[in-house]
């Protein structure tokens, strides 16, 4: 009995994995079928095409207002250029498990990004999950014109040698980010009345005046600095005011950073040359001195208690606007963060203005040495798909090419006619308000950006307009159209331009651009693990040592070991070669 | 020898005088204590969402609201719809689905408890293999799909109406702790099978049921990995607990919660009061069943444990 029952239960089981097998195989035929099928379609306008649902996924937006959604005039616009019904799809946690889960089940969007890894595009191009849209666009260049001549620059095509080995293949949109102003960490803004209480209003210039500053303003009762990290282990901000400036990097090299995070170059000049260095700051002396004046300001409150416990940027706005922090360092990735900044005082306090606030400057050490931000100033931010189980490709692509025309992007970066912009001859003029109650019901209601909350990654990771129907497509991006100072008026107008006219005044001083290659350097795969470890172990004794609970002293050294032990070392070598490789390939 | 027969007579001499010794003061305190830590958390979690903001950013320990109470943030997650209509959905999806628990589970460990009915072990057997091997994310996904649960409310509700763990407390149950006696007289008295369930042995195991359902209650209330990973972007389906998470995670919601205020003529709300108010409210509900359910939850807890 129990020996039959044995039996039916393993027949059973080799049955149901047969089957299962089975219909995966039915599943992938039907679906590549229906593709070679609407690849046929003969009509020759989109209007004529069928009407189909296409699902765009775009991280962190919200669609929690159906309302709002459904009275958006942009989506409308776009879906009766290209004939189509979108469907928007967005989330924050769990999102990339389930487009991962979708894209193996073949129930992903028929338009998704990722954060533009290389390793991640070999994968799906390997698996075939995702189509190889060049072989469609090129298939038909009088339906994709701008595609066709965006597929086939040879900026493109070497993007494609350099993912899949072949440079005629392209398995996604590449959406490049280049920013119209450099971006970097380590500007603080000021409360101008605090500042004046406290420190005659004069802004600091070095590292030791800004700590005296924070100190002073401790003394008068106030919360001396908020890095702009909610965490005790984001040290962005903390590295780029007080490390950068005193030639060191406290931060750590992570997989999800830069290369060269947590290095210093030991000859600037030498940088693009055969000679070029760069030296891990992590556990060195100079780090060590920096986090010993770091745990003075955390312990006296010179450091808001509130980084490493409150939760993000907006308890700093809220300790910054009642009035009990004298300074923020917002990040200073852009004006439109001190914009942001000065939108939340605002909001505060009614009555306030532009004075209210104080922009600082970045950092000289005592020997008026500057803070040194070494950047690229483009690279690949995301890469969009479209999934092998998507039954119309060619329909994505009709969006995705009216998307990269001029009245797609005017539609993402100005809008509609008549209700967020109006002509005045040449001139646009913005109606900024009317935008943001479009972006409202997507969960961003701040009146510092004036864009579409979708599809503005897609071409420029920097979300920036751009002209790619009468340009090269390696120009375009590189060359994105800010449209801020366009619609922007009255104080916000003034706000963004004091703060571009305030980074403008030093910024000679602190941006080192690099060489292109930058970008494209790459550490073998097996170094992740070690950056995950470094990055841990970095996090573990930095926020015991900030915290208080590790004496810097002893500790150091028992740092350093570990931090050398689990690979620091080694990761120099290898960091400086994979810079050399990149700089022979492609330099 | 003689030390111990002392320290003996003393301890029995404290207890008959005082009616109590070291070792119950230590006790006392020691579990005075633990609850003590284990209550502050929630205590400052309540505390914080009814502090004016000035106050709760000077930190330290907090034991009162100082500087009055501050209902604002209450106010400002009620005037939510997504707050609303979430609250909505995980009260439905809690009541139907832990009702859809306890009878699906219920009536198939009744079943499975008659080990003389035919097939009755196979179906142990099976049921009890996928606590120990589940099929994973995606074979779940593609059987989610092909049965048209995906974006839809069933898949919070349906998947979860067959629960192993209390399927096999439930079986015990029935199995040892039921006098087979009581069934026999039931269909003396002319029940049949299906009567004797419902009319006898049921009503007689409200404690396992209370307990039992208690359980399944709160993590029906508190799932939302249903909702993330097989609807996520169906905002009139989202049950509060992912709401919850996403003002804890999610920037965009915080957002459009303080601008909704600001709309509504308040005060640019903090985001950490905001975050603390809504944890209180997820916390309430389910708090709230715990009394009711209390007289039978000791009983209840003891279900199965012991064989007879």
């Amino acid at each position: 009995m129990t020996h039959k029952l044995k039996r039916a239960l393993a027949l059973a089981m080799c049955l149901a994995m047969a089957v299962t097998m089975l219909s995966g195989c039915t599943g992938g035929a039907s679906s590549s079928a229906a593709a070679s099928g609407s690849a046929q379609a003969e009509p020759t306008t989109n209007a004529e095409r069928e009407t189909v649902n296409i699902r765009f996924s775009q991280y962190a937006n919200s669609t929690d207002d159906p309302k709002g959604m459904a009275n958006d005039p942009i989506k409308k616009a776009i879906e009766e250029a290209v004939n189509v019904t979108l469907e928007y799809d967005t989330g924050v946690e769990g999102y990339d498990d389930r487009l991962q889960t979708e894209l193996a089940v073949g129930n992903a969007p028929d338009l998704f990004p990722t954060w533009g890894e290389a390793s991640k595009l070999r994968q799906f191009a390997e698996e075939e999950a995702v189509y190889n849209i060049a072989e469609i666009i090129n298939a038909q260049p009088e339906r994709y014109p701008i595609l066709h001549k965006i597929i086939n620059t040879d900026e493109y095509k070497m993007y494609n040698q350099m993912y899949t080995g072949d440079e005629n293949a392209a398995y996604a949109i590449y959406s490049f980010s280049a920013r119209a102003y450099p971006a970097f960490s380590g500007v603080p803004a000021y409360n101008t009345a605090i500042l004046e209480e406290v420190n005659d209003g004069q802004v600091p210039a070095t590292v030791s005046e800004f700590v005296e500053f924070t100190q002073k303003a401790v003394d008068a009762g106030y919360s001396g600095w908020w890095p702009y990290n909610a965490k005790l282990t984001n040290w962005a901000e903390i590295d780029g005011t007080l490390a950068g400036p005193q030639g060191t990097s406290l931060r750590t090299p992570a997989t999800y950073d830069w290369l060269w995070t947590g290095f210093v170059p030991d000859d600037v000049s030498k940088i693009g040359t055969d000679e070029e260095h760069w030296t891990l700051m992590t556990v060195s002396d100079e780090s060590k001195e920096v986090m010993k004046t770091l745990t003075e300001m955390y312990a006296s409150n010179a450091i808001h208690n509130g980084v490493g416990t409150l939760v993000d940027e907006d308890d700093g706005y809220a300790a910054f606007n009642n009035e009990t922090l004298a300074s923020y360092g917002y990040g200073y990735g852009y004006y439109t963060q001190f914009k942001k900044l000065y939108d939340s005082w605002m909001s505060a306090h009614p009555d306030g203005s532009l004075d209210d606030l104080t922009l600082g400057t970045a950092l000289t050490d005592d020997e008026g040495n500057w803070l040194r931000v070494y950047d690229v100033p483009s690279y690949v931010g995301a890469h969009y798909f479209i999934p092998t189980s998507c039954e119309y490709p060619d329909r994505v692509l009709d969006l995705v090419e009216f998307l990269a025309s001029n009245e797609g992007q005017n539609l993402l970066f100005r809008g509609i006619e008549g209700l967020t912009y109006t002509m005045n001859g040449d001139e646009v003029v913005y109606n900024i308000d009317e935008f943001v109650n479009i972006n409202k019901a997507y969960g961003y209601p701040n009146p510092d950006r004036c864009r579409y909350m979708w599809f503005s990654y897609l071409f420029c990771a920097s979300e920036m307009m751009l002209d790619l129907e009468n340009n090269d497509w390696w120009d375009a991006v590189t060359t994105p159209y800010d449209n801020t100072l366009d619609w922007a008026e009255g104080e916000a107008r003034e706000c963004y331009q004091y703060a571009i006219d305030t980074v403008e005044s030093f910024i000679d001083n602190v941006y080192v651009e690099l060489p292109s290659y930058y970008g494209l350097a790459a550490l073998d795969a097996e170094w992740a693990d070690i950056q995950t470890n470094l990055v841990e172990i970095s996090n573990r004794y930095l926020s015991q040592m900030l915290g208080g609970q590790l004496d810097i002293d002893t500790g150091w050294e028992q740092y350093r070991a570990e931090y050398e032990a689990a690979g620091g070392l080694e990761l120099e070598t290898a960091v400086n070669d994979a810079i050399a490789l990149a700089r022979e390939t492609y330099g | 020898m003689e030390r111990t027969a002392a320290a003996g007579r003393y301890r029995r001499g404290m207890r008959q005088r005082f009616g109590f010794n070291f070792y119950d003061v230590f006790v006392t305190l020691f579990c005075i204590t633990f609850a003590l830590v284990c209550f502050y958390p929630m205590w400052y979690v309540f505390v914080a969402s009814i502090t004016p903001y000035e106050e709760f950013v000077k930190g330290g320990l907090m034991l009162w609201p100082s500087g009055g109470v501050d209902l604002q943030y209450y106010g400002t997650i009620f005037r939510n719809s997504s707050f609303v209509t979430s609250l909505w959905i995980s009260a439905t999806k809690t009541v139907v689905g832990t009702l859809l628990s306890l009878i699906v589970t219920s009536t198939m460990a009744y079943a499975v408890s008659k080990i003389h009915v035919p097939g009755m072990k196979t179906l142990n057997v099976l049921a009890v293999f996928t606590m120990f091997f589940a099929g994973g994310l995606i074979p779940t996904y593609i059987l989610y799909l092909n049965m048209g649960l995906i974006r839809s409310y069933w898949v919070m509700v349906l998947p979860y109406g067959f629960n192993v763990t209390y399927f096999i407390i439930m079986r015990n149950y029935f199995s040892y702790s039921m006098p087979k006696d009581l069934e026999d007289a039931a269909r003396i008295d002319g029940c049949n099978e299906i009567g004797v369930f419902f009319r006898v042995l049921l009503p007689l195991s409200k404690p396992m049921l209370a307990a039992v359902g208690l359980f399944i209650a709160v993590g029906f209330w508190n799932d939302y990995y249903s909702y993330m990973m097989y609807i996520a972007n169906k905002p009139t389906l989202q049950p509060f607990a992912w709401v919850l998470r996403r003002v804890l995670t999610d920037s965009s919601m915080m957002s459009q919660m303080r601008t909704g205020a600001l709309d509504l003529g308040a005060q640019l709300p903090p985001p950490m009061a905001l975050r603390m108010a809504t944890i209180i409210c997820a916390m309430l509900p389910i708090m709230c069943v715990y009394p009711f359910l209390q007289k039978h939850f000791a009983k209840g807890m003891l279900i199965g444990a012991v064989k007879e």
